[in-house]
């Protein structure tokens, strides 16, 4: 992956990187494809692909019941920064 | 040029269930921050989203009522984005196997009734809600993961009259359903438009432009004709319509752009994997739609067979307001007249709740005591005059004929009495006689009047008058 693709993504999910990070992941990246590359030799003409592990299907649903509801010194434990009960995050919408 | 307008609609209708789409953590509008949430809705590691019954028996009943297929194989697909308002990173629909297809509403604007194609409604769940301050975003969780359903509708709708009919057809069904609260001001009911126009007759489609942001149904009529006069001074002027998102401005009832595509977004749709398909028997599906409220075209038709004194307009009136209708119906299990019983409704107890701001569902003025109020008018013991200044002083929960006692109104009828008056007032004045005799017809009005003022206001005015006109013509 390019400096500029990864960067690039950063930019989709709002996250700014500088370019000593971009190259740092962009190296990680280089070792995961040559790793993917392993599976490109694997021939998988004609088989069907797959999203659940077994080929079934069920009939659960949940009864419209209240339960296992958290506090909000529980929603909030690994909050940062919280502001009359709200989360503050650094606002990225113009 | 003359253009063709195209209307395209999606809305987003928050489900009345009692708990979430996934997650057993409950949901109710304006609780606070963050205390209506569970696990599975802020995404923590491990767990597993688990599917609402209710939720899908409430979709079951959405499709029924807007004529859609519904497909019995319950399937979930993640739609991939990375946002605050999205814990998980992805947001769990119905992208490729929607629970219901191909459905239709009628409408009838002025150009005649028409049906406007439904092309999918699927079930997903919301986002958490975000207030944006100057330089920083605070977030309350409890909106995310409530159960949606989203209605897509063909691009069949060519005015803001039509689009609003629409909109209006589906928030009465599902209203009357119960399926949802259906609110559009407090985001209960959320309705996205797109709208383009094109070369009047052509079939090529032009830009298309969406609208957000429409919290009534007055706007969304403003925002379509205002928009579509926009793109066609645009051609006009040799331009071309950008594709972009665009906000309702309703200080100037005008839409300013929001924001241009940045290039379209990939959102990575793929199955669900934590979520099997499910498949919904037949008894189950036959067993919701056994069990739907009547709806309102249904009950339209019945309004017409059992109160025919009812107009076309009185009854749209009724069903447009359904906590005024659920009156309407308590009250005509005992009430003798249902035009008396849907006017006092629709115009005096509709003016007074409204300045008390309080709701038919909240007052303490109970159906039964309206239905008595219009039969002592039916019965002739008071006059609708009387009636009016009564039911202002029933709100409280007080009985009409209580008030009617103790303020003196009662309405006379009796022929006998009325006579009398009638004799003794003409006694009086001979000269009004005498005028009348030599053609000035309004001594007539000004006798009736003297009889009404011996009576203290109590006579039946139209009794009166007869008998006035009775008695000048004996003497």
């Amino acid at each position: 992956m390019k400096i500029e693709e990864i960067k690039e993504l950063g930019r989709q999910i709002r996250f700014e990187c500088s370019d000593e990070e971009a190259a740092s992941i962009a190296a990680d990246f280089d070792l995961l494809e040559k790793q993917l590359a392993f599976f490109e030799e694997i021939d998988t003409e004609n088989v069907e692909e797959m999203v659940y592990p077994f080929d079934v299907e069920t009939v659960f649903l949940r009864e419209d019941v209240e339960n296992d509801v958290l506090s909000r010194e529980e929603v909030l434990a690994n909050v940062s920064r919280v502001r009359e009960g709200h989360v503050v995050v650094p606002k990225v919408v113009r | 040029m003359e253009y063709d307008i195209v209307v395209g609609i999606e809305i987003h209708v928050e489900l009345k269930t009692a708990t979430k789409m996934f997650s057993g953590a409950p949901y109710a509008f304006k609780k606070p921050a963050n205390t209506c949430d569970s696990v599975i809705d802020l995404a923590h590691p491990g767990t597993l989203p688990c599917v609402n019954k209710e939720a899908v028996r409430k979709a079951i009943e959405a499709c029924t009522a807007l004529n859609l297929e519904i497909d019995p194989l319950i399937r979930f697909d993640r739609k991939n984005y990375y946002y605050t308002d999205l814990p998980k990173g992805y947001q769990i629909t119905q992208q490729f196997h929607p629970i219901g297809r191909n459905g239709w509403v009628e409408i009838a604007p002025k150009s005649g009734k028409r049906k406007v194609r439904i092309n999918r409604i699927h079930m997903e769940e919301d986002t958490a809600k975000q207030f944006h301050l100057h330089d920083e975003t605070l977030i309350d969780y409890n909106r995310a993961g409530v159960p949606l359903v989203e209605i897509v509708s063909e691009p069949d709708m060519h005015s803001g009259e039509e689009a609003a009919l629409y909109v209006e057809k589906l928030r009465q069904t599902l209203d009357y359903l119960d399926v949802s609260d259906v609110k559009m001001e407090e985001g209960s009911m959320r309705c996205d438009t797109n709208v383009s126009i094109m070369p009047k007759g052509s079939n090529v489609f032009g830009t298309k432009v969406e609208i957000k942001n429409l919290n009534s149904i007055a706007n969304i009529a403003a925002a379509i004709d205002y928009e579509a006069k926009r793109q066609a001074e645009v051609l006009e002027s040799g331009g071309t319509v950008v594709q972009e998102t665009r906000r309702f401005d309703e200080k100037t009832q005008t839409t300013v752009t929001m924001r241009r595509k940045e290039g379209t977004v990939d959102y990575k749709y793929f199955p669900e994997p934590n979520i099997f398909p499910i498949r919904l028997s037949e008894e189950f599906i036959k067993a919701v739609q056994e069990h739907m409220p009547e709806l309102p075209d249904a009950k339209e038709k019945r309004y017409h067979e059992d109160y025919p004194s009812l107009s076309d307009y009185d009854i749209s009136v009724l069903l447009g307001n359904k906590e005024m209708d659920v009156f309407f119906e308590e009250t005509m299990q005992t009430a003798k007249n249902a035009k008396t019983a849907c006017n006092f409704l629709a115009t005096d107890l509709s003016g007074l709740l409204a300045k008390k701001e309080v709701s038919f569902a909240e007052t303490k003025l109970h159906p039964a005591s309206l239905a008595k109020l219009v039969n002592m008018i039916e019965e002739k013991t008071v006059s609708t005059k009387q009636a009016k200044e009564i039911l202002e002083l029933m709100l409280e929960g007080e009985d009409p004929e209580v008030i009617a006692k103790e303020k003196g109104m009662k309405q006379l009828s009796d022929e006998g009495a009325i006579a009398a008056l009638v004799a003794e007032v003409l006694d009086e004045n001979p000269q009004s006689i005498a005028d009348y005799k030599n053609g000035k017809t309004h001594a007539q009005g000004y006798l009736v009047g003297q009889v009404m003022k011996k009576s203290k206001g109590q006579a039946n005015p139209k009794l009166a008058a007869a008998l006035v006109a009775a008695e000048l013509a004996k003497r």
